[in-house]
């Protein structure tokens, strides 16, 4: 509670409070610089940060108060943006003290200008970030830390898979061989539990290969022109024996308009196609699979394909959907448990897509089976150039 | 690969004279020939144009192997000429452009008249007996601040990451609206502009060349300027009245006269 008899010296004191004071001593610094930088005006905030005299600063350029690495953001980017613009926000600058010491700051700027619009003077605030860019730094540095975690954890699942791929295959040969061998009924039953134990083995280790690989910063499709109808018969052949099998129907079709050749990486391709006919004849135990390539668009040197991967199978809800292309991700625990796998199929597929700048679509519904699609832009080579392969 | 969107080449003017191809430099796009490039319109045909990675260019283009050497900007430069189908060609290349259309000219010298190298390095870091202006750990210096600018809270300059759509509390009014740039190409294109060294290939350069050098350029100091001049054979060397690196912005006017003395003085 104040006192009436307080009011007239708040009064008195408010009238000794001079905008000139605000100005000297406001929490941020405060400077004025005509267009090239030379500073005409300062508050005693950031002759206090910098350890100058007003006499020794006025007259020399702003530009002079920063590390060499800010004075080249500030001649390359801040000088360029806020002649263009007439301001500039929140510029990261580091002043260097008389003493050597670094200050942190954030820059704000204003260009005042003539009634021709010519630049007069820059009104410029600084706000003191040593906190802000210790955080910031840090985290930077965070990020770095979890960025190399991340790429080393994958070179040593690839380097571990590799190892583990030789005594597979030598465990492997020597099935074989037993398998062609004299066995009881009870022996053969091992061989063969044996065998499709291996067979699943190799097949998660070549797919954590093909995700590392495909992860690599130095993975690069290869491009180079293939007849598409040719990785599409080779991909229904793969599976056409495992569909019979179950009573799968599995075809293809594929639009006459598509071009005979393109250009793109055939192997990436391949394994794209693979893995969704795959998981399809997997997921689908009545009915049928088909596998569909539409020129939805067709220039002289490009086409773009429409690829669709459709089965009768089990299908998904809405919620699987969105976590069947993330890594080691099956459906549900008795998914992997019934049809096995190593849930990398899909992340695989997904990462090949994203470098060809494409992703896949699924439709889907419990009992009513799935379709998966993408888009793919191709080039076309010039008819002359490629040669029919006999 | 369509070369105007990759670059977001712009054309304008219709003038008989010889085409003129204005190229940034690093920290902006075309917009910092707004002041130059109008006056060339009468005259000329003008075009700008953004290097892979700044302002409107298709980021997706960006190729770290081929942009890791200048050369591989220079390639886009005698792309974006022949794309248009120009012939005797002017190319004004501003900061690092200036080394970018050196080594254009040296690899085509059929294709340009002449050369604006406006505030030219041929080499950023000093070296025995040659002052290029910073110590490897200037520029160094220079990546953090990048980080803290691009990468960082205040994120000035990065669309991607101060972008409306992830702080819609921002306005219009906070954004900076000219200049934008990957921040990922922005790092790499600082480290290959600060680190490259093109002191050899100026020699081979026969086309006549305007070097335009301005008073206290940090960038490019007096003495790189000279350097330049003294190392091609058919330079002109103009001290420009205007202070800074960026002269196409800071003192239009100076810049547009010094360029059409030059072309009126060609053969």
């Amino acid at each position: 509670m104040s006192h009436p008899d307080d009011a007239p010296r708040v009064d008195a004191a408010l009238l000794d409070e001079r905008a000139e004071d605000l100005y000297e001593d406001a929490p941020c610094g405060y400077v004025s610089t005509l267009p090239d930088g030379t500073i005409v005006r300062v508050n005693r905030t950031l002759l206090e940060w910098v350890g100058s005299s007003r006499e020794s600063i006025l007259s020399t350029k702003i530009q002079a108060l920063l590390t060499i690495g800010s004075r080249i953001y500030y001649e390359t980017h801040y000088a360029p943006l806020l002649r263009m613009q007439g301001f500039v926000n929140e510029i990261a600058f580091d002043l260097v003290s008389r003493d050597g010491r670094i200050l942190p700051v954030l820059l704000n700027a204003r260009e005042r200008r003539d009634r021709d619009e010519s630049p007069l003077f820059n009104r410029i605030t600084l706000f003191d970030a040593t906190d802000r860019r210790r955080y910031e730094r840090e985290l930077l540095l965070a990020r770095r830390k979890a960025e190399q975690a991340a790429k080393d954890k994958a070179a040593l699942l690839a380097m571990l898979s590799h190892d583990i791929r030789n005594p597979l295959n030598a465990l492997m040969g020597v099935v074989q061989m037993l398998e062609g061998g004299e066995l009881s009924e009870q022996q053969r039953r091992l061989v063969r539990l044996l065998k499709s134990s291996s067979d699943n083995m190799l097949a998660l280790l070549t797919h954590v290969l093909e995700l590392s690989k495909a992860e690599s910063s130095g993975f690069a499709l290869v491009e180079t022109p293939f007849a598409l109808s040719d990785i599409v018969d080779d991909v229904i052949s793969t599976f056409q024996t495992t569909a019979r099998g179950k009573g799968v129907m599995l075809r293809s079709s594929v639009d006459a308009r598509v071009p005979p050749f393109v250009i793109g990486d055939p192997v990436a391709i391949r394994q794209v196609l693979t893995n969704l006919v795959g998981n399809a004849i997997k997921f689908t135990d009545r009915g049928s699979v088909e596998l569909t390539v539409v020129a939805r668009e067709l220039a002289t040197d490009a086409v773009t394909l429409a690829f669709a991967v459709a089965d009768t199978g089990i299908g998904m809800a809405p919620d699987v959907l969105d976590r069947i292309f993330n890594e080691f991700t099956q459906a549900s625990y008795e998914t992997a448990m019934r049809f096995g796998g190593s849930g990398l199929g899909l992340a695989i597929t997904r990462k090949l897509l994203a470098l060809y700048g494409t992703a896949v679509n699924v439709k889907s519904a419990p009992g009513e089976g799935s379709t998966f699609s993408f888009d793919l832009r191709l080039p076309v080579p010039p008819q002359s150039s490629v040669v029919e392969p006999r | 690969m369509d070369i105007i969107r990759r670059n977001n080449v712009h054309t304008f003017g219709d003038g008989g004279g010889a085409p003129i191809v204005f190229a940034h430099g690093f920290g902006c796009d075309q917009n910092m020939w707004r002041f130059v490039a109008p006056a060339f319109a009468a005259a000329h045909r003008v075009v700008l144009f953004d290097h892979v990675g700044a302002g409107q260019s298709d980021s997706s283009a960006y190729d770290r192997r081929k942009y890791a050497t200048l050369d591989g900007y220079a390639t886009d430069v005698l792309e974006i000429c022949h794309a248009l189908e120009l012939s005797r060609v002017i190319l004004v290349g501003h900061s690092v452009s200036a080394m970018i259309g050196v080594l254009a000219a040296k690899r085509e010298p059929g294709l340009f008249t002449a050369l604006v190298l406006v505030g030219p390095s041929p080499r950023y870091i000093n070296d025995d007996g040659y002052h290029g202006g910073f110590s490897t750990q200037d520029i160094e210096g220079l990546l953090t601040s990048l980080d803290s600018n691009y990468l960082g809270w205040s994120s000035t300059m990065a669309p991607v990451i101060m972008g409306n759509a992830d702080r819609p509390e921002l306005g219009a009014e906070l954004t900076n609206s000219f200049c934008r740039t990957d921040p990922e190409i922005a790092a790499h294109f600082a480290r290959v502009t600060f680190f490259s060294d093109n002191r050899r290939d100026l020699a081979a350069v026969r086309t006549p060349v305007l070097v335009l050098q301005c008073a206290d350029d940090v960038i490019a100091p007096q003495a790189v300027g000279e350097y330049v001049h003294a190392q091609m054979p058919a330079s002109r060397l103009v001290m420009m009245k205007a202070t800074g690196h960026c002269p196409n912005l800071s003192a239009p006017q100076e810049t547009i006269e010094a360029i059409q003395t030059f072309i009126r003085s060609l053969p």
